[in-house]
């Protein structure tokens, strides 16, 4: 967001090339799109959008937000919420707060991540699929049969052990599992659109595959892949949260889930009442963002899919 | 339509937090409304325990743990045990006599003991555990690596020749457990000979095992030797949160921590039963591995570096007593209080390790050596003790140690420990010192404790200390030998005692009282019988 409002500060000051000129046309009228799909938005959708920006300022500002270090002792041992340390201490006296900042950080980086890798490899492979046709479209078609009847959660445990239990590979582990949604959408409404008569007689006047596929498959099936992209983001987070939970993640990450995972291991905590805070505020971070995230993709869905409109 | 619908996600968000709330305090309100005032039950039809899969309980079924040797203990017997005082006691030996020279000890068999299927107990069976043991090691125990002979005079007297003499091998003679002959006769795979295998002429009868829900159901002997079982039958049932599963009464005893005392404190319906344990959680250093750590002054950096005061008070929430670097539990008849203790010294430890040569030039906290290589290193630990981890990467890293935690589960953290595959290690383990295994004199042979030999470690005189000590008969000789062995063990600290458990258990006297107070396991066998 910065780079834009250097761009348009540039403008102002010296004087600009058309090529840049366009550019900033171009940064403006997405600025313009964006706020009057955020306008158009109910009030739980806004809502939804702040919870997010709020994790991202904070997943961000993250060393800044929190005065204590995530990873070291700062205070005496399950200190409740209040003076300073405001969300309390775990056992080994780390500040929750920083915890869950560094969390923040975690759960984007691997929301995020997965839903980049899985939303658009997936609906490249959706648009070469549904394009081509043919033996490739079918081998295709039979491999994402096969990747939806495999329970995945299972099979990302048993991967996440075998690989080890690295940030990147909980990524990949993730994407792996995710792309199929994403490919099938992308091809549905490929072959929907190579059968429209625009892009026949674009064919017919010579538009190569590239040609196609930049000036109208993208631009058609992005929000849709959009849309499931931030879909992906939920459903990476949980599943993330879940393999820490389990002990399968990164235990050097300090994720929410990993937070969660300490919490309940702690013997006899929901008798004690230091679940209040030290696994109350992971939990409802996460359902936040999960939450908040749903809400996004269902407002989103209304501009993407032509079924929800109002 | 789609406010609705946000209505609906709303409302059913709000009744799931509120169910979600009512179930983590539900649970409060219903119970301790009844408090009988009746006296502690000392027999029971059934108590249930917390399962858990510890193998099958034969002597090569089981999980060479604690848990799973007691569960094998309630099927098998040995000749001959020790009390809590480490007195022998009779078991299907009644009487023993040791020759002059401490050679040749002649036990007389018990009469009358049958196997569960009703086969006698005979001389026979007892040479027939000798030789079979010697050919197929048992998983933990055994017969002890000092026995020359075992031979029969009669079908009830047994004559059994040993290399030298040894004070404690009446003793060591309780991990030695009997198997029927006509059972194991022709089994060549004892490990996994698990189908009507556990046969033993002990209290109960292994009656229903299932490794996958880890449950197992024993039923009292009525033929036992020995006095009449108090409890009528024993399970071993899964409890997924063993504080609920207690109050439910699913289970009849239940370790807490000191954190949910209050729950059960000033209330007539539960009794709470303490115990100091030698169970200690210790942290290996793998001196073959990394040749930094056989420098003793490193390790003794490591010994200051590591606040086992703070350990104490964050992991073990105040209910632990700090380790000794002497290994011995500070209440145990030969510890040596002079022995040194290296209280935590952050500032110490650095200038130890600075004297080795490790310096942090680019000033990152990690100290280097001469090459420039940073000081790190892989600490692998099971996930019960990986908070603990957690804590001594902090403490190490004070005095400028990189440390990686390594967390696995139990058994793989096990396996490795025992192969040597580690560069630190935390394990953790009870009965008794434990001092052995720093020797490379082959001890007691349980599977989950190591060996001189596989830390690197290797001190002649620690060696010559411990079997002189073996053979010491004068309790104060042997006091002042075990003194200096501790004053070398604790200077040298080839391993550090983080430090030993205290354990608290809670159970309803009006369902059963007869808990034992020498032993803090729910599983063990006093509990349940008197031999």
């Amino acid at each position: 967001m910065s780079s834009l409002a250097d761009l348009i500060d540039t403008r102002k000051d010296t004087a600009i090339t058309s090529a840049t000129s366009g550019l900033v046309v171009k940064a403006q009228d997405f600025l313009q799109g964006t706020s009057k799909i955020i306008r158009s938005f109910s009030l739980l959708g806004k809502l939804g959008l702040a919870v997010i920006l709020f994790f991202v300022i904070l997943a961000v500002f993250a060393p800044y937000v929190s005065v204590h270090p995530y990873n070291l002792s700062s205070g005496a041992p399950l200190m409740p919420p209040g003076g300073e340390h405001f969300l309390g201490t775990d056992d080994l006296g780390i500040d929750i707060w920083a915890q869950l900042c560094r969390g923040a950080k975690i759960s984007l980086i691997v929301g995020l991540g997965t839903a980049l890798l899985a939303g658009l490899g997936g609906g490249l492979i959706g648009i070469v699929s549904g394009y081509v046709g043919g033996i490739l479209d079918k081998f295709l078609m039979r491999l994402i049969d096969i990747m939806l009847v495999i329970p995945d959660f299972p099979v990302m445990i048993l991967l996440a052990a075998f690989l080890g239990p690295r940030l990147i590979n909980i990524i990949l582990v993730l994407a792996l599992f995710s792309w199929v949604s994403s490919a099938r959408i992308a091809r549905s409404q490929i072959l929907m659109l190579k059968e429209k008569t625009y892009i026949k007689s674009a064919e017919l006047y010579g538009a190569g595959t590239w040609y196609l596929m930049r000036k109208h498959f993208l631009p058609e099936i992005f929000p849709l892949i959009a849309v499931q992209m931030i879909r992906l983001t939920g459903r990476a987070i949980i599943s993330e949260a879940g393999l820490s939970f389990l002990g399968l993640g990164d235990p050097t990450s300090k994720s929410w889930g990993l937070t969660i995972h300490y919490a309940t291991s702690f013997r006899g905590i929901y008798f004690t009442e230091f679940w209040k805070w030290w696994l109350l505020y992971p939990w409802l971070f996460l359902t936040l963002m999960v939450t908040s995230l749903a809400f996004v993709s269902r407002e989103l869905e209304q501009f993407a899919d032509p079924r929800v409109k109002k | 339509m789609p406010k609705k619908r946000s209505l609906t996600v709303i409302i059913s968000l709000i009744v799931l937090l509120t169910f979600s709330c009512g179930l983590l305090y539900g649970c409060k309100s219903d119970e301790a409304k009844e408090t009988s005032k009746t006296e502690g039950k000392k027999t029971a039809d059934v108590i249930k325990l917390a399962g858990g899969d510890w193998g099958y309980p034969t002597p090569y079924g089981l999980y060479p743990r604690g848990p799973g040797s007691r569960k094998m203990r309630l099927v098998y017997d040995s000749l001959v045990s020790t009390d809590a005082d480490g007195k022998i006691v009779p078991k299907l030996a009644t009487e023993w006599k040791e020759s002059d020279d401490g050679l040749v000890y002649t036990l007389k068999l018990r009469s009358k003991v049958k196997w569960h299927d009703d086969k006698p107990f005979t001389s026979d069976d007892v040479i027939f555990s000798y030789e079979y043991q010697k050919k197929y090691l048992p998983v933990s125990g055994g017969c002890p690596d000092a026995v020359k002979q075992v031979e029969a005079v009669n079908e009830q007297t047994i004559k059994i020749q040993i290399e030298e003499p040894d004070v404690d091998f009446l003793s060591n003679l309780s991990s030695w457990m009997m198997i029927p002959k006509h059972i194991w006769e022709n089994v060549t795979d004892p490990n996994n000979f698990t189908t009507d295998a556990a046969v033993g002429t002990g209290p109960y009868k292994l009656t229903d095992y299932s490794k996958e829900h880890g449950t197992y159901r024993f039923v009292a002997n009525p033929d036992f030797w020995g006095s009449k079982p108090r409890v009528k039958e024993i399970k071993f049932v899964p409890a997924g949160e063993a504080v609920l599963a207690f109050e439910q009464g699913e289970i009849d005893r239940n370790s807490v921590t000191p954190d949910i005392l209050s729950r059960y404190e000033n209330n007539p319906e539960y009794r709470i039963m303490s115990y100091e344990t030698s169970w200690a959680y210790r942290l290996y250093f793998n001196m073959a591995k990394r040749p930094e750590l056989a420098e003793k002054s490193f390790r003794q950096a490591i010994a200051y570096a590591v606040n086992r005061q703070e350990l104490v008070d964050k992991i073990a929430r105040g209910n632990a007593v700090p380790g000794s670097p002497g290994v011995l539990h500070p209440k145990n008849e030969y510890y040596n209080s002079k022995a040194p203790q290296y209280s935590h010294d952050t500032k110490k430890a650095k200038e130890l390790l600075n004297s080795l040569g490790y310096k942090d030039a680019d000033t990152d906290g990690i100290l280097k050596n001469s090459q420039g290589e940073r000081l790190s290193f892989q600490l692998v630990c099971d996930d019960g003790s990986a908070r603990l981890a957690e804590v001594i990467k902090q403490h190490l890293a004070e005095a400028g140690i990189e440390v990686v935690i390594k967390s696995v589960d139990m058994k793989t953290r096990d396996a490795r420990f025992k192969d040597g595959d580690y560069e630190l290690c935390i394990n953790g383990s009870g009965n008794g010192e434990d001092l052995s295994e720093l020797t490379n004199i082959s001890g007691k042979g349980r599977a989950t404790s190591t060996t001189a030999k596989t830390m690197g470690y290797n001190n002649p005189e620690v060696d010559k200390l411990y079997t002189a000590q073996q053979k010491e008969k004068d309790p104060k000789k042997r006091k002042e030998l075990m003194g200096k062995l501790q004053q070398i063990v604790a200077e040298e600290v080839p391993k550090l005692t983080i430090y030993y458990t205290k354990s608290l258990a809670v159970h309803r006297p009006a369902v059963y009282d007869g808990w034992s107070e020498d032993t803090y396991h729910s599983d063990s066998r006093s509990n349940f019988v008197d031999d």
